[in-house]
This record gives C-alpha cells, structure tokens and sequence, in this order.
C-alpha cells in the first residue's frame, strides 16, 4: 500500500481521496494546485480542506468541471470519493493563444478576398479590353500576395518605391480610397506587401470610422520616417488603447470590425523596429507607423526629385 | 463535551469556508460577466447570493446554539465570535459582488466603454483575497490574514486610478458620462468589498491572537 502512497506523492495529477465524511489523503501535486498544507488538510472535512465548494461537490458527489483558482486553471473530475486534479493554465493559453491567432487571420484574409470577389465581378461586365486586362492583373496581385501571406513570406524591395503607387490596388480593394489624398513624397524601400497591409487596415478604419476628407502621408521626424493616414472623424477617448486586440473606439460601436487591424498594424512596425502610434493632431485623428531608419540629407533630396504623385497621377 | 464542541467548531468552519467559497465565486462570475459581457455568468453571480444568505443564517444559528450549549471559553469562543461578527461581513461582500453583476448585465446591453482592465485587476485581488481568507482560517494562518491586509492598500489604489480615468473620460466625451457613472458604481463596490473582506481578516488577526489591532 506504502508504495502506492510514495507513487501518488510523486505523480504530476493531483489526487484527493475521502472516507468517512473527510480527506484522508491529498497528494503534493493537488496540495500545489490547491494552496493548501497537505498536513494541515488530511482529516478535515471536504471544504475546510479543500477551500473550495465546487471541488467538494466534486469530491462528494462526483463530476468534472475546469476551475479558476489562485491564478491557475483547474481540469477537476472526481467520482465515489476520489477527486482528481490537473493544471491546464499552460493549454488553456496556448488554445487562447491559436484563437487569436485564427482571428488575426481571418481578420487578414476578409478584405483581400471580398476585393477580388469586386474585381471578378467587375471582370463578368462589359469592359473596354485595357481596363479588363489591368483588372485582371490586379485580381491576380491580390491571389499572390494572399498566397505570400498565407506561405508567411514577404515580396523585399531591393528598389525604392513610392508608397502612392499603392494607390490603384487600394482604390480596387476599398470602396471609397480612391478619392484618399496622397502626399508620399519619400521614397521606401520596405516589403511592399507589408506596407499595403498597414494602409488597408489604416484605411479601411478612416473610412469606416472617419471623416473625408482622408489624406495618406509620409513625412519625416527625428531622422525617422512616419507613414500616416489622417481624417478629421471625432476625437476618441483613447488613443493608445485602440492597440489592444480586440479593442475598439467608442466610435465603433454598430460598425462591423474585430478590433484587431491596428493590432496588426502594430506588430508588422514593431517587426521593422518602428512602432505604431495614433494622436489627435488639430482636428484630425491620425494613425501611422514610425517605419524604423534614418533618413539621410541625401535620400531627402531623392525624395524631392521623386516629385510628388497624386492619385490622379497613378489612375 | 469537548468532542461535541470540536466537531461543531469544525462544521462551523466548514459552513463558513463554504461561505467564503461562494463569495469568491460570486465575485469571479460578476467579472466575468463585466468583462466578457456575459448575461448567464452574471445572472448566476446574482442568483448565488441566495444560497450565501442562507447560509448566513444557517451559520448563525449554529453558532449560537453551540454559544447556549457548549459554553465555550477563551480561544474557541474568539473563534466563535470572530465568525458570528464576520458573517455579517461576508454576506455584505456577497451583495456587492451581486451588485457588480446588475451593472454587468446593465453594462451588457451596449459595447464597452473601453476594456476594463483595471475592474479586471480589480476583481482578481478581491478574489485573491478570498484565497488568502480561506487559508487563514483553514490553516490559522496569520500571515495569510496581514496579506489580506496588504491586497486591500492595492485595491483601493487601484479604485483611485480608475476613478482619475473614468473622469477624464467624461471630461473629455460626454457621451460617456452614463457608462463612466455606472462603470464608477461599479469600482466602489469592488472598493467597499474590500473594505468588508478587509475587516474579516482584522477579525480573524484578533482570533488567532487575543489582540484587536490587526
């Protein structure tokens, strides 16, 4: 019997185990999960030794059920006086972890997918043959670039490129960017695809929850260079916690949305080295990215022979 | 005699442990109700304040029938004192825990001022707190009952942390207003739980040893 006792006192699972009306014994591992003396709790009946009425009930009458106690995750199922106890904390978070994640996701793969089901649809009218060949083009973008998403890999820009260029791919996609104003005057050369993505979450969020007229914008700040999307939408009452997954402003309410693009944002800036940041300046909300290099004098005056290009200029 | 008195000193903790577990779980449901805007949960918050005003009741007459008959001195009638004075503060905690679930469910209706994380932070001390009580008595743990002590300072800062936000909230929107009053309601209980959880743990301090300055 001893060695079965010293087998129990070592194993992982915790095991509570009652006679006559009270514990007689209670592993370390149940102690642990518990908080409790495994001294001060043999011989005492189930809730003074147990603290808890749920897993009492368990250990009386039988059952399972998972718990929240002293911070920890409780998987408890018990039957004819035995009680048996395991730690999920680390599973549980894992699978909350694989939710969100499954979220973000979908959050991604929403915009993309409704844009291409516009451009097929706009492919099945009657279309002069250049509009439907550059519908077509950017129908087939957009496949590549879910297809990199999905592979988890970036398109590197070795190039500098201006970000107005994303202008037409974004018209197409969110009903209402072509009428965005573009000021973009400095050059990048960061992963095109990444940079759209922080735009369509940046604009798609002025236009639901904004107020035209909508600008797109980069400029330069403390040597670092910052890509903005600015509307004049109401002031929110918090500008640093829109970040938080799942958090949304006090202006979204009746609008759909998950509450995670400016999560996704955030992370896509802070995996540059940059951060993503939203202020109210004057009478516009803006949101933007710090994408994270130096610009040099020399790129400064790249960026002016670039010129600045318009929307109109990319249609 | 003595047997008889042990085993009903025993049943009384248990009853009142019991008690304490209930509150925790009342305390749990009501914020996750708050949190999740969960309707069920904070429903179950409210109707478990029931079986807590039984028991109340329950755990009195016992103990003051143990009190006719038993005759009990020195540290079994401290002990006995100490559970007759806190049930009065247990079941208090009970009810504002049942409090933070009608404005849960109030709260449910409409979207989130803003994630609570501070009401979150809030009702994890409280609930450890009620850890802590039922360790104390389980255990006559002193210790335990001085961290009680210590957890209760960081519920009332954090009260006053959410208080300064919540009016700048108003301050700065007042479309606000209305959620940040009821979300406001909503900290005091939290705050004034404490404070009854807070006066158990002095109660149990003056049980464990003779002295009233817990």
């Amino acid at each position: 019997m001893s060695a079965f006792r010293e087998a129990w006192d070592e194993a992982e699972l915790g095991l509570v185990l009652l006679r006559e009306g009270v514990v007689y014994y209670l592993n370390p591992a149940a102690a642990r999960m518990i908080g409790a003396e495994v001294e001060l709790a043999e011989g005492k009946p189930p809730v003074l030794a147990l603290r808890h009425h749920r897993l009492a009930r368990l250990l009386q009458r039988g059952g399972a059920e998972d718990l929240k106690l002293n911070g920890r995750i409780l998987r408890a199922w018990g039957r004819e006086g035995r009680l048996y106890l395991r730690d999920v904390s680390q599973s549980e978070r894992r699978r909350r972890q694989l939710e969100e994640e499954r979220h973000e996701l979908m959050h991604e793969l929403r915009t993309p997918v409704a844009g291409l089901a516009g451009l097929l649809e706009l492919l099945q009218s009657d279309m002069p043959e250049a509009e439907r060949r550059r519908a077509l083009e950017l129908a087939r973008d957009e496949a590549e670039r879910l297809l990199r998403l999905l592979a988890g890999q970036g398109r590197e820009s070795r190039e500098a490129w201006l970000v107005s260029e994303l202008a037409p791919r974004l018209a197409h996609l969110l009903p209402g960017a072509a009428r965005l104003r573009w000021d973009t005057p400095h050059p990048i050369s960061h992963e095109r695809d990444r940079v759209y993505q922080i735009l369509v979450n940046l604009v798609e969020n002025a236009l639901k929850y904004g107020k035209p007229p909508i600008e797109v914008r980069t400029r330069t700040k403390d040597g670092r260079l910052l890509l903005e999307v600015a509307d004049r939408g109401a002031p929110l009452a918090d500008y640093q916690k829109i970040f938080i997954p799942g958090k949304r402003g006090v202006h979204a309410a009746g609008v759909r949305g998950s509450g995670l693009g400016l999560a996704l944002v955030r992370r896509i800036a802070r995996a540059w080295g940059g951060d993503a940041y939203a202020a109210r300046v004057g009478e516009k909300n803006v949101f933007g990215v710090v994408l994270s290099r130096e610009v040099s004098e020399e790129e400064e005056k790249r960026a002016e022979n670039f010129g600045v290009r318009t929307n109109e200029d990319n249609r | 005699m003595r047997k008889t008195l042990e085993s009903e000193l025993t049943k009384i903790t248990d009853d009142f442990l019991q008690m304490t577990s209930l509150v925790r779980e009342q305390v749990q449901l009501a914020s996750e109700g708050l949190l999740k805007q969960d309707v069920e949960k904070a429903q179950e918050a409210i109707t478990t304040d029931k079986r807590v005003d039984e028991l109340e009741l329950e755990i009195e007459n016992t103990v003051l029938s143990v009190i006719a008959l038993q005759q009990p001195v020195a540290g079994d009638l401290r002990f006995l004192a100490t559970v007759l004075k806190a049930l009065t503060d247990l079941e208090r905690a009970g009810d504002y825990a049942a409090h933070v679930a009608e404005d849960a469910l109030a709260l449910a209706q409409e979207a989130p001022l803003k994630k609570y994380i501070i009401l979150g932070e809030m009702a994890e001390r409280l609930e450890r707190m009620l850890d802590l009580l039922a360790k104390a008595i389980a255990e006559r743990d002193l210790q335990a009952a001085q961290e009680i002590l210590e957890t209760d300072n960081d519920v009332d800062d954090l009260f006053e942390q959410i208080t300064r936000e919540l009016l700048t909230y108003m301050i700065e929107d007042p479309r606000t207003i209305s959620k940040s009053l009821t979300l406001m309601r909503v900290a005091r209980s939290y705050e004034r739980l404490g404070d009854h959880l807070e006066n158990i743990a002095e109660r149990v301090f003056y049980w464990l040893t003779g002295k009233l300055d817990g």
